[in-house]
C-alpha cells in the first residue's frame, strides 16, 4: 500500500529530538523523504499500524516529561491508490516515482 | 530490490539503521532501508563493514561477491540451517540409492518440459524457423521417453543420465543459436571464459540464477553441497547445479530476448584473446531485464507466483516429500507429468 505520511512538530529542542526519531522510524521502515515533512513509500498494514504505535507513544511519554509543546504536534497517515498515485503531477525538482512505488527490481551503482 | 554494487572503492556501512552506499572512493552516498533490499551483490573492489552484516542478517538479505564473469564466488549469510537437520539426512539417502535416480530423472524432466513449452511459443512467433524447431521438439521427446528406461542406482546411472541431458544440450543450442541474428551465432557452449557474446550473455544470467537457487536452497532445508546427479561434473557436490536445470530456461528465454531484439550489441562486449568479457553497461542491460524478468507472475501448481519464487517453492516441496516419506505419491505425480 502506497501511504504519504506528513507532519509538524515544534521547533523547540525536545520538539527537534522527537522530530528526529521519527524521520529514523520512518526512513528504517521503507519510507522515502520527498519534503522536509512529507515521506512517501510502499509499506504493508502491519507496517503502518507498526509506525503509528510508535508515534503515540512518543507523543504521550512527552506529554508524561512535561514536553508541552508536544500538544500541537500532529502526524498524518494518507493512503493512496496504485492508480492516483501513477496521476501525481510533480512540479520544479521531481522524486523518484519507480523507486518509491518499488518498481525498480535492480539498482547498479 | 536487489542491489547491485558495480562502482569500484563503493564504501558499505550502516547510518541510523540504514544501509549506506558510498559510491566510489568521492562519490556521494546513497541510503536505503534493509527493508526493501533482498541480496546485495557486490563484483567489484568494495569495502564493507560488519555493522552491514549484521543489519544484513538480522533482516535476511544475503551478500552475495561475484567475479567479472557474473558467478557467485562468496555469500554472506547467517549460519542457520534454514530448516532441520532431517532433510538433509534423507537428502544423503537419497543422493546414493535408488530415489535419487528417480530425483535425477525428475529435474532433468523437468528441464525438458520446460524447453519444449518454450519451443512451442517460438515456433508460433518465428514461422521462418518452424522446421528446425520442430526438428529440435522431436529430438527433445525421444530422449525424454529414453530417461523412463533408465533404471538402477544414480552410481550406475549417473553417465547415462547426463549424456542424455548432454546430447539434448548440444542439439538445443545449436538450434538457438541458429535463432540469433546472424553476427551472434555460436559453435557451442563455452565458460571460463565464454568464446562468444551470446555464451557469456548466458553465463551471466546463470550466474543471478545459480545464486538466486542457492539461496532457495538453503531456506528450504537443503544442503547445497549434498548434489544427487551432478557429482563428478563440477569439482564441487551441488545440489544447486541439480535444481538449477529446473530453471535454466528463464536465462535463456531472457538472453534470446536480448540478442533479437538488440538490446544487446556488438559494443556491450569485449574481446579479449581468448574469450569474450561484458562490459559494465551490457552488465546493467542484463540485470534490469533479467530482474524483472524474474519478477513478472507465472502459473505454478495451481497458483500464481513470480518467476523468481519458483525455486524455492520446488524444492519446498521436495524437502516436504522428503520428510513425510510420501513415495508413492511421488511415483503418482511423476507418472501423470511425463
Amino acid at each position: 500500500m502506497i501511504v504519504y505520511i506528513v507532519y509538524d512538530i515544534e521547533s523547540t529542542k525536545a520538539g527537534n529530538r522527537r522530530r528526529n526519531k521519527i524521520v529514523k522510524k520512518l526512513e528504517t521502515i521503507g519510507l522515502y523523504r520527498i519534503q522536509k515533512s512529507v515521506f512517501v513509500g510502499n509499506i504493508n498494514k502491519n507496517e503502518i499500524d507498526e509506525m503509528a504505535v510508535f508515534c503515540e507513544r512518543l507523543i504521550k511519554e512527552a506529554l508524561k516529561n512535561e514536553e508541552r509543546d508536544a500538544l500541537s504536534d500532529k502526524i498524518y497517515i494518507f493512503p493512496v491508490s496504485q492508480e492516483n498515485f501513477e496521476n501525481v503531477r510533480m512540479i520544479g525538482e521531481e522524486f523518484d516515482k519507480d523507486m518509491v512505488s518499488d518498481k525498480i527490481k535492480a539498482l547498479i551503482i | 530490490m536487489l542491489l547491485f554494487l558495480v562502482t569500484f572503492g563503493s564504501f558499505l556501512h550502516v547510518r541510523d539503521g540504514l544501509i549506506t552506499v558510498k559510491i566510489g572512493e568521492k562519490g556521494e552516498e546513497k541510503r536505503f532501508s534493509p527493508k526493501k533490499i533482498e541480496s546485495i551483490f557486490i563484483t567489484s573492489g568494495a569495502a564493507i563493514s560488519t555493522d552491514v552484516i549484521s543489519l544484513c542478517y538480522e533482516n535476511n538479505i544475503d551478500i552475495v561477491f561475484l567475479n567479472k564473469f557474473g558467478d557467485p564466488i562468496s555469500r554472506v549469510w547467517h549460519s542457520k540451517l534454514g530448516s532441520t537437520t532431517l532433510i538433509r539426512k534423507k537428502q544423503l539417502e537419497i543422493s546414493t540409492g535408488e530415489t535419487g535416480t528417480k530425483y535425477a530423472r525428475y529435474f532433468i524432466n523437468k528441464k525438458f518440459e520446460n524447453q519444449l513449452e518454450w519451443i512451442e511459443k517460438l515456433i508460433k512467433t518465428r514461422p521462418n524457423h518452424k522446421n528446425i524447431l520442430q526438428n529440435l521438439q522431436e529430438t527433445i521427446i525421444k530422449h525424454k521417453n529414453s530417461l523412463n528406461e533408465v533404471n538402477g542406482t544414480i552410481e550406475e546411472i549417473r553417465n547415462t543420465l547426463l549424456g542424455i541431458e548432454g546430447s539434448v544440450g548440444r542439439e538445443y543450442f545449436k538450434t538457438i543459436s541458429q535463432l540469433l541474428p546472424e553476427s551472434f551465432q555460436f559453435e557451442e557452449r563455452s565458460r571460463n571464459p565464454a568464446k562468444d557474446e551470446f555464451n557469456a550473455a548466458l553465463n551471466y544470467h546463470y550466474g543471478i540464477l545459480y545464486s538466486l537457487v542457492e539461496k532457495a536452497c538453503i531456506l528450504a532445508g537443503i544442503d547445497p553441497f549434498i548434489g544427487i546427479m551432478h557429482v563428478d561434473n563440477y569439482n564441487k557436490k551441488s545440489f544447486v547445479f541439480d535444481a538449477i536445470e529446473m530453471v535454466r530456461i528463464y536465462a535463456e528465454e531472457s538472453t534470446l530476448y536480448l540478442f533479437s531484439n538488440r538490446k544487446l550489441g556488438k559494443k556491450d562486449f569485449q574481446k579479449l584473446q581468448n574469450g569474450v568479457l561484458i562490459e559494465d553497461n551490457g552488465k546493467k542491460t542484463i540485470i534490469e531485464h533479467f530482474t524483472a524478468f524474474l519478477d513478472e507472475p507465472i502459473r505454478y501448481r495451481g497458483r500464481n507466483i513470480k518467476r523468481k519464487h519458483m525455486p524455492l517453492f520446488e524444492l519446498r516441496h521436495l524437502a516436504n516429500e522428503w520428510l513425510q516419506n510420501e513415495r508413492e505419491q511421488f511415483e503418482k505425480l511423476e507418472i501423470e507429468e511425463v
